[in-house]
């Protein structure tokens, strides 16, 4: 799993960021978890390609650049379609609404669900 | 040590600063790794991808940009026959990056605005800026480059500030970090041709008049004596450098220090002969600028470090050697 909180510079939010705990509740791994920084932080695209995330969840409503659609076309994520958007108040905010966004989360991870679903519900 | 065996050991120092920049990276693709890439002998896409898609742009990206600030920096000492100008000081990049900002303003990119908007609008700003600060060399009587340089320092710390300002009302901050402190992480192939171009048109014209350049270095009215239109070179000059400057700060933002000590490590090692200073600093400051790209995105991984600092971490120790050298005889 990767998620990004933007494309240009690619950000990416590591351990101790909310949606890092959400994942990991949910059995996933973060590929960014060797950030730095607290939370949060650029992340390089070199390891992004390395590292081959299988999801990618965006917090940021921008679309992905067509530059990086071309450059990632090899990236399991992209190729598979599993690039969501994650911008709902319930998922980025922590909240009592927390539980439903992880649950919400965990059933997408689990069905591979279209993307859109989990920035659909504010 | 004879002429040719310099060019040989400066080749020889950009190709391995080449190889070292493709070999470097946080994601463990090494030499042979890279090798098999290049040949199209990868096993596996994510090779494949990291260098012919990540690596290669970002080192073509990076030796041209190093060959475009330092043939600027050449240019500029040369003009105002000292050795402390260079497009930063002088505010040349400065007024390019408030043109780069304007361009991200201007089309609501704060990432990368279209590269024609904000290559023009980078020239633009830079050379509104230079006539700026030269229009201070007419009223100096006297030590007209130490005014032009105070000017430089002063007009292109507020335009600086401007442009800082501008960028940190944009929605994203991180664009600021990325246009104040220089970065290639975005670099793809397209940029790598417009970039080329600039340079190659621009360094070899500069090439062809390196005599009006040498000339120059001797002052306005021994120039003009020696045959030199003056006005017309200065105006040529000045324009190739802020066209140079304009264009790599275009494609990668600020980066420091390349365009100052690339010119002094030339001298040292070619001599004042701008026929040979030319070429000799755009492969001095492709090879160093490459080597500092990829020690920036190794560096601190998965992060990586702004390119700037790296510049200024190697840059400055070798113009503080120089400097001690000189000072003692």
């Amino acid at each position: 799993m990767l998620v990004l909180g933007g494309w240009d510079p690619l950000y990416a939010m590591g351990r101790g960021s909310l949606l890092d705990d959400l994942l990991r509740i949910c059995g996933c791994s973060n590929v960014a978890c060797d950030l730095r920084t607290d939370a949060s932080g650029p992340f390089s695209e070199e390891l992004i390609l390395a590292r081959r995330p299988a999801w990618i969840l965006v917090t940021s409503p921008e679309p992905m650049p067509a530059r990086l659609q071309a450059r990632w076309k090899n990236l399991p994520a992209v190729r598979d379609g599993q690039v969501a958007p994650a911008w709902a108040d319930d998922v980025v905010r922590g909240g009592p609404r927390i539980l439903d966004a992880l649950e919400r989360l965990h059933a997408v991870l689990r069905a591979s669900k279209p993307p859109a679903y989990l920035g659909a519900m504010k | 040590m004879s002429a040719p065996l310099r060019w040989i050991l400066t080749g020889a120092f950009v190709v391995i600063a080449t190889v070292l920049a493709l070999c470097l990276g946080p994601s463990g693709v090494g030499p042979g790794d890279v090798w098999d890439a290049l040949v199209g002998a990868a096993s596996e896409d994510v090779t494949v991808d990291i260098v012919r898609t990540v690596r290669m742009p970002r080192v073509f990206l990076g030796l041209l940009v190093g060959a475009a600030l330092s043939i600027s920096g050449v240019l500029f000492q040369a003009l105002l026959r000292n050795e402390l100008a260079e497009p930063y000081l002088l505010g040349v990049g400065p007024g390019a990056l408030l043109g780069v900002t304007v361009a991200a303003i201007w089309f609501g990119d704060a990432a990368m605005p279209p590269a024609l908007a904000r290559g023009v609008l980078a020239f633009v700003g830079a050379v509104g800026v230079a006539v700026i600060v030269f229009g201070f060399a007419r009223r100096a009587v006297r030590r007209p480059a130490v005014t032009v340089l105070l000017a430089g320092i002063a007009v292109g710390a507020t335009v600086h500030a401007i442009a800082s300002g501008l960028l940190y009302t944009l929605e994203d901050w991180h664009h600021v970090v990325r246009w104040l402190l220089g970065d290639l992480s975005l670099a793809d192939y397209q940029q790598v041709v417009i970039l080329g171009a600039v340079v190659a048109v621009a360094g070899t014209v500069a090439w062809l008049r390196a005599r009006d350049l040498d000339v120059l270095t001797l002052g306005e009215e021994t120039a003009w004596y020696a045959g030199v239109e003056v006005r017309r070179a200065l105006w040529l000059f000045g324009g190739l450098g802020c066209l140079l400057a304009a264009a790599a700060v275009a494609q990668c933002g600020l980066v420091g220090f390349v365009g100052l000590v690339v010119p002094h490590i030339g001298r040292r090692l070619f001599g004042s002969g701008h026929r040979t200073l030319i070429p000799a600093s755009a492969l001095l400051g492709a090879g160093l600028l490459v080597l500092a790209d990829g020690l920036a995105r190794t560096l601190h991984a998965p992060q990586g470090l702004p390119l700037a600092v790296v510049t200024a971490a190697l840059g400055a120790p070798v113009l503080a050697g120089l400097v001690l050298r000189r000072v003692g005889g």
